[in-house]
Parts: C-alpha cells; sequence; structure tokens
C-alpha cells in the first residue's frame, strides 16, 4: 500500500511540473512588435518635506559694509531686506529697509537703521526691525560684500534680468538693459550701484531685491533640472553667510523655497522722504509703511494696493 | 510485482519534467512559488563632498566615501525590499520600504508606491524578477565639522521582469533621494524618482532562440 501512495504522488508530481511547465514556457518570440507597452507611467514623486504649513516664515537678510578682513557683524549694514514666505501659497515678498531709515533702535534710542549692527550685531537689528514693523522675525542671514561675491562665483553666477542701463564708477556697474549672466562681482555691482539711480539708495534697495528674484528663479530652474544642485546651493551659501539657522532648517527652507514661483515674489521698499538729522542724511519713512508691515504681517504676503510705486520708476518708464 | 516497472516509468516521466524544467526535486514537492531573492548591490559611482566650511572640499573625499557607502547600504535595501523580494511584491506589501523613509515622508512615499515600488498588484502581473543592476552616485554635504550632515543618492535600477504570460518587462526607476543620518543608519526624507518600464524584447540567440538577457 505504502509503494502505490508513493507512486500515486510522485504520478501527481509529474503531472503537476509538466502542467506548471505548460503555463510558464515563454511565449516572448512570438511577439513581433516592438512597440513600448508602457506599464507605469512617468509619476514624479514631489519633494518632502517643504514647510507647507499656513503660518508665513520671515527672514532678515542682512548685507553688512565690512570690507575683506573687517568684522562683518561690527560693521554698519549696507542692505536690509525683510523676505517673508508664504509656503502654502508658493509666494514671498521682499521689503527693503533704506540704510539711513531713522529709527527706534531698542536701548539706544533714534539713529540709523544700518547703526543697530554696530550696536548690538544681527540680533540688534532684528529686534530694531521687529520693532518697527511688528513682525516676528524667525531667521537672520549675515553676508558681506566678499561673502556675496564669492557665493555667486561658487554656485556659477546669476542670470539677471537688468532693467536699465547703469554706469557708475564708485560700484564700478556697467550694464546696459536686459537678461545677462553675471560674475560675483557684477552682482555685486549691480547691487551697489545708486549713483545711477535718481531714487539712489531707494533705488538701489529694491535692486537689491532683484537679486533675490534673480537667484531664486535661477535656484528653481537648476533644482528642478538637478536637484542635488541643492546642496551646491547650500554649500555655496553657507560658505559665505552667517546664520543662525541650523543645517536641517536650512535644508528644510531651501525645499520650502523651491516651492515659490519668482513670478509671484513681490519685490518692494518702504517708503520715505530723505532728511537731515544734524549733519547726517537720512531717510524718514513715510507714515504708511504701517500697512504694508501690517498686511506682511497677516501672512508674509503684500497685497497689490498697499505695494507701493517702485523707486525706479522713472528710468522703468512708470 | 508488474508495480515495479510501472515505478520506473512514471520515475522516468518526472525526471524528464525535472531535468527539462530545470527545478529540483524540492521544487517539484514544494509546488509554491520560489521567493528566493535575487542578490543585488548597488555599485558606487561617484563620492561628491561639498563643504559648508571649506571652498576646497577635495580633502574631504574620504569621509564623502563612508558616507557613499552607507547610502548605497540603505539604497540597496530600499530597491531589494521594493523590487526584488518576492514575498513584498507577491504581497503587494512593503513595510520594510516604508521604513527607510523617516518623519513626514513616509506618508509621501506611500502615497507614491507605484512609483517606489513594484506596485500592490504586481504579484498579478509578474512570475518573476531578476537581473537586478544599479548604480548608484552620492553627492554629500558635510557640515562645520566636516560630518556627513546630508546626502543625495543619484540612482539608475533595472530588473528583469518575467510576465504572467510569458512576456519579459525591463523594470526601470531612476532619480534622486535626499538622505541624513540617524541613529539607526541613513533614512530618506526627500526624493524624486521615475519609472519608466517597458518591454523587453529577447535578443535571439546563437541558434535563433530567444536569450533573457536585459540590455
Amino acid at each position: 500500500m505504502k509503494r502505490r501512495h508513493v507512486v500515486f504522488a510522485l504520478a501527481l508530481a509529474a503531472w503537476i511540473a509538466g502542467s506548471t511547465l505548460g503555463t510558464v514556457s515563454p511565449a516572448g518570440p512570438q511577439r513581433a512588435s516592438a512597440a513600448p507597452f508602457l506599464e507605469i507611467g512617468q509619476a514624479h514623486a514631489g519633494y518632502v518635506p517643504t514647510l507647507n504649513g499656513t503660518s508665513p516664515i520671515f527672514i532678515l537678510f542682512i548685507g553688512s559694509d565690512a570690507r575683506p578682513g573687517q568684522p562683518v557683524a561690527g560693521e554698519r549694514t549696507d542692505s536690509i531686506h525683510l523676505v517673508g514666505i508664504n509656503p502654502a501659497k508658493h509666494k514671498a515678498s521682499i521689503l527693503g529697509f533704506p540704510r539711513d531709515s531713522w529709527v527706534e533702535i531698542p536701548g539706544h534710542g533714534m539713529d540709523k537703521i544700518n547703526s543697530a549692527m554696530v550696536f548690538g550685531g544681527p540680533d540688534l537689528t532684528v529686534q530694531t526691525v521687529e520693532a518697527l514693523t511688528g513682525i516676528k522675525i524667525d531667521y537672520w542671514a549675515l553676508t558681506s560684500f566678499d561673502g556675496m561675491t564669492q557665493m555667486i562665483d561658487a554656485i556659477g553666477g546669476l542670470t539677471v534680468d537688468v532693467p536699465f542701463a547703469m554706469q557708475d564708477s564708485y560700484s564700478r556697474a556697467d550694464f546696459q538693459p536686459g537678461v545677462q549672466h553675471l560674475d560675483g562681482r557684477q552682482v555685486l555691482a549691480f547691487a551697489r550701484d545708486r549713483h545711477s539711480l535718481p531714487s539712489g539708495d531707494f533705488g538701489r534697495s529694491e535692486d537689491q531685491g532683484r537679486v533675490f528674484v534673480a537667484a531664486l528663479a535661477q535656484f528653481r530652474k537648476e533644482f528642478s533640472k538637478d536637484p542635488s544642485r541643492l546642496l551646491t546651493w547650500i554649500g555655496a551659501g553657507l560658505r559665505n553667510v552667517q546664520t543662525n539657522v541650523p543645517l536641517d532648517q536650512i535644508l528644510n527652507l531651501a525645499f520650502t523655497c523651491s516651492t515659490v514661483n519668482p513670478k509671484y515674489v513681490e519685490n518692494m521698499v518702504v517708503p520715505g522722504t530723505t532728511g537731515m538729522v544734524g549733519n547726517m542724511s537720512t531717510v524718514n519713512l513715510s507714515s504708511s509703511a504701517s500697512v504694508i508691515y501690517n498686511d506682511m504681517k497677516n501672512d508674509g504676503l503684500v497685497q497689490p494696493k498697499h505695494i507701493p510705486p517702485s523707486p525706479n520708476a522713472a528710468l522703468l518708464g512708470g | 510485482m508488474w508495480i515495479v516497472p510501472a515505478a520506473v516509468v512514471v520515475l522516468g516521466a518526472v525526471l524528464f519534467f525535472v531535468l527539462r524544467s530545470g527545478g529540483g526535486v524540492a521544487g517539484i514537492l514544494n509546488s509554491g512559488p520560489d521567493n528566493t531573492i535575487p542578490p543585488f548591490n548597488f555599485k558606487i559611482g561617484k563620492a561628491t563632498p561639498i563643504s559648508v566650511a571649506k571652498a576646497d572640499a577635495k580633502p574631504l573625499a574620504g569621509s564623502a566615501k563612508n558616507a557613499a557607502s552607507q547610502v548605497a547600504k540603505t539604497m540597496t535595501t530600499l530597491y531589494t525590499e521594493a523590487f526584488l523580494d518576492p514575498v513584498n511584491w507577491r504581497g503587494g506589501t512593503y513595510d520594510e520600504v516604508w521604513s527607510l523613509f523617516d518623519g513626514s515622508s513616509q506618508a509621501a512615499a506611500q502615497k507614491e508606491g507605484t512609483t517606489l515600488t513594484l506596485g500592490t498588484t504586481a504579484g498579478d502581473t509578474f512570475e518573476k524578477v531578476d537581473q537586478p543592476r544599479g548604480r548608484v552616485s552620492v553627492k554629500v554635504l558635510l557640515d562645520g565639522k566636516d560630518q556627513p550632515a546630508t546626502a543625495v543618492a543619484i540612482v539608475k535600477f533595472t530588473a528583469l521582469g518575467t510576465n504572467k504570460d510569458g512576456t519579459l518587462t525591463l523594470i526601470v526607476s531612476s532619480g534622486q533621494y535626499f538622505l541624513r543620518p540617524g541613529s539607526d543608519g541613513w533614512r530618506i526624507y526627500a526624493f524624486e524618482v521615475s519609472r519608466a518600464d517597458h518591454e523587453k524584447i529577447p535578443k535571439p540567440g546563437p541558434s535563433g532562440s530567444p536569450s533573457a538577457v536585459a540590455s
């Protein structure tokens, strides 16, 4: 009886094996068509994480007046920009402050806004802007002329849409209008020129904002082609910027920036009028600026109706 | 006594089928699917250091290489679990894959399961997946203390899927993964990956018979 069972089992196994062979024998050679049959479409999985909350992020960008060899944090600021990012709407706004703005510096009374850096470094500059605007700033980033030049060179230059002709022997700006690829020294000249602008420092502050927008546009373009370029940008940035932001948060910020469309970035300068205090030339910020601050505070963005006219309107034909 | 020659005949038939199928006796006695995982390791290409402190990062090549080797391990585990382990793709579950993603990226990765894995219905499509090949280049961002802070793995992976109808599919996955080091190895926190599978037409062999080698 036992033998019978064995034989039956073997016969069954043979039958199963035969059946199986029958079903798996390749039918491939019969397929003559070379037309591809796509199994799964191109699906881009998208980046995570991005800071996609509804709360805006505010970053204060500070450009130091320090020349090579000078301490970056101990010199006056040459440029101050408050950037509000709305991650949920993928939009941002850039608000430039004229460096001679006559404001209250916490603990130091009224003075030019750019003196805050001399009195108390980036922290006091942040406090000064917070006191002026009522906006709580999340991060600050500080760079110098030298740092900016090196940063731009490290990413291979920056493509900037120069809005009007600029010739200035002080900054060495010498540009015809139009889209052009600039090296670090040229970008610095573009960002520093105020002598060829009728509105002086107001117009320059707006041009500095243009550099931010140009950088964002280029970053997005490179990032979409090769996401690993993000590391090159972060490396170049951090080698030339002092910041209080931890590296992992910088990565998050970079991912967030990759979602902001430069077309939806409003670049503006706080309006004001020039004046004198003693023998110092100053800027008295317009009382209408509070409307901009309050608007920006809500969601990081400024509604079109609150955006002040461009200080370079005369050159732009506006 | 008739039973002895009968058994010999049946045994002969079994041996014939065993030899024809290329399988072993175990394969016949165990009629379930073959769950053997094809051996696979990513080949490491370029390991590029990028420093937040030093413009010339060439002296940090050693650190980048070490990090790249760890990153490659994670990527090998990822692709093995996502495309090669028959238990996973036959069952349509990829828990080991999701555990390689950290934080909020886990949910995003699961949403993109059809791109990042062979998919939940792969068991209905494929009979077998083998001949894996993969290459990974790694860019490593080193912090102010020259420690790896994050890395980008740029991968290209292919494997050959044998469909149930006998046709062949070249499984192609390529893209970039952002990883950071953790206590239990490198984990993925961002990714941009695409799949471009296509039919694989077997090359005719020397005698005109088909050959199923992935190109």
